[in-house]
């Protein structure tokens, strides 16, 4: 299966703070016939995760305030609801020290957002759908 | 938007450990990922520019907007040389290996560059040897940066209607060689022995003026031996030059 069909009807979820980033990824995934819900900090995550139950999480991790998106995915892996929905980390540090705390967290993969062009986005969705099918 | 300097929090924690303790470290590595952050904005926008209203922009504006786009580029390698750089070589440098399609990065990373490639009307070409490749174990965002780097001064060096190849083939005893052809300004003799030196930049590549900070195959040599691998390349000044990046497929056997 391949990532446009993987995500075509599918719900994503996007914690990002910067609106205009959000416009694009919002535009490219609905593009590609996807539904994209969104809240703007990790305080107000987990609450609207569990209202929307998205197929993907798209997870930022620095917040102008608040819990940062690692413990935002902390509390997704200990939630029943949502430990099983596979978690992005899209974000802008890209130390290994954090990488690695990203996956240890359980994400499915970390993405740096300087390293990629937004396009990329939908077959890092797709794959992750894909993974949930298998 | 972009976020207000100050607005976003990093793990301050962290980064003392990381870098000697010193505010001013401290404050530079805060300061460079905002820049990143604000760098990362720009990309994002003109890539979307050109993915949204390819049909709308005139000669001109598209002209500008590549402009724009190679030149932001350049700042982001630049901004991760210096992370790079301060952070983790000469620090705690660590490896985050997992398995990667070499195929599918190197095709994304052309495909990154492509707004440089058609203004300079570039023929730029990847033969791979095997469809099916082993994947290689390795750290994806540090062997990004090696071949964004390679690929990327090749486009960078090489003039309107030039060509540059990449070569991706198997090699015995679990190995596989990625090489980098250019037509481009080639390295000048006299500076061969110094082409893998911190902060070196060649003589004729200072002289064409194109930005750069001689961190990048500094970083990128550091980075494919910690892999086990080697990197090499032979070069004609004014002919064109050929990297050769050689990586083991599992660097742990």
């Amino acid at each position: 299966m391949k990532s446009l069909e993987a995500i075509n009807g599918k719900k994503i979820f996007l914690v990002e703070d910067d609106k205009f980033l959000t416009k694009i990824i919002k535009d490219k995934l609905t593009k590609a016939g996807s539904i994209l819900n969104n809240c703007e900090n990790g305080d107000d995550a987990i609450s609207s995760l569990e209202q929307d139950s998205p197929d993907v999480i798209l997870l930022d991790i620095m917040f102008p305030g608040g819990i940062d998106g690692f413990k935002v995915l902390e509390q997704i892996k200990s939630n029943d609801k949502l430990k099983s929905i596979p978690v992005i980390i899209l974000s802008n540090l890209s130390e290994p020290s954090h990488i690695e705390k990203g996956m240890k967290l359980g994400a499915f993969r970390y993405i740096v957002k300087a390293s990629i062009v937004p396009d990329e986005i939908i077959d890092h969705v797709g794959s992750a759908i894909i993974s949930r099918v298998k | 938007m972009l976020c207000p300097p100050t607005s976003k929090h990093m793990d301050l924690e962290h980064n003392k450990k990381g870098s000697n303790g010193s505010e001013k470290s401290e404050l530079v590595t805060v300061a460079i990922h905002q820049l990143k952050t604000a760098l990362t904005t720009n990309k994002w926008a003109i890539n979307y520019l050109f993915g949204e209203n390819n049909d709308n922009l005139t000669p001109a504006q598209r002209e500008v907007l590549e402009t724009v786009y190679e030149s932001n580029e350049r700042a982001i390698k630049i901004v991760k040389g210096i992370l790079l750089t301060e952070k983790e070589i000469g620090g705690v440098f660590k490896l985050n290996l997992s398995k990667i399609n070499l195929n599918k990065l190197i095709s994304k990373i052309i495909k990154r560059l492509e707004p440089e490639i058609r203004k300079k009307s570039l023929k730029m070409s990847v033969e791979e040897t095997s469809q099916n490749f082993p994947e290689i174990i390795a750290d994806e965002e540090k062997i990004n940066y090696v071949f964004e780097n390679i690929i990327g001064d090749a486009v960078l060096y090489t003039a309107d209607g030039g060509s540059v190849s990449v070569k991706i083939e198997e090699k015995p005893q679990n190995k596989i060689e990625v090489s980098v052809t250019d037509t481009g300004i080639g390295i000048p003799e006299e500076d061969k022995k110094d082409v893998f030196k911190k902060f070196f930049r060649g003589k004729n590549a200072k002289e064409a003026d194109m930005g750069g900070t001689g961190l990048g195959l500094f970083i990128s040599k550091y980075i494919v031996e910690k892999h086990g691998g080697d990197i090499d390349f032979d070069s004609t000044e004014g002919l064109g030059t050929v990297f050769k990046i050689i990586l083991p497929i599992d660097k742990n056997l």
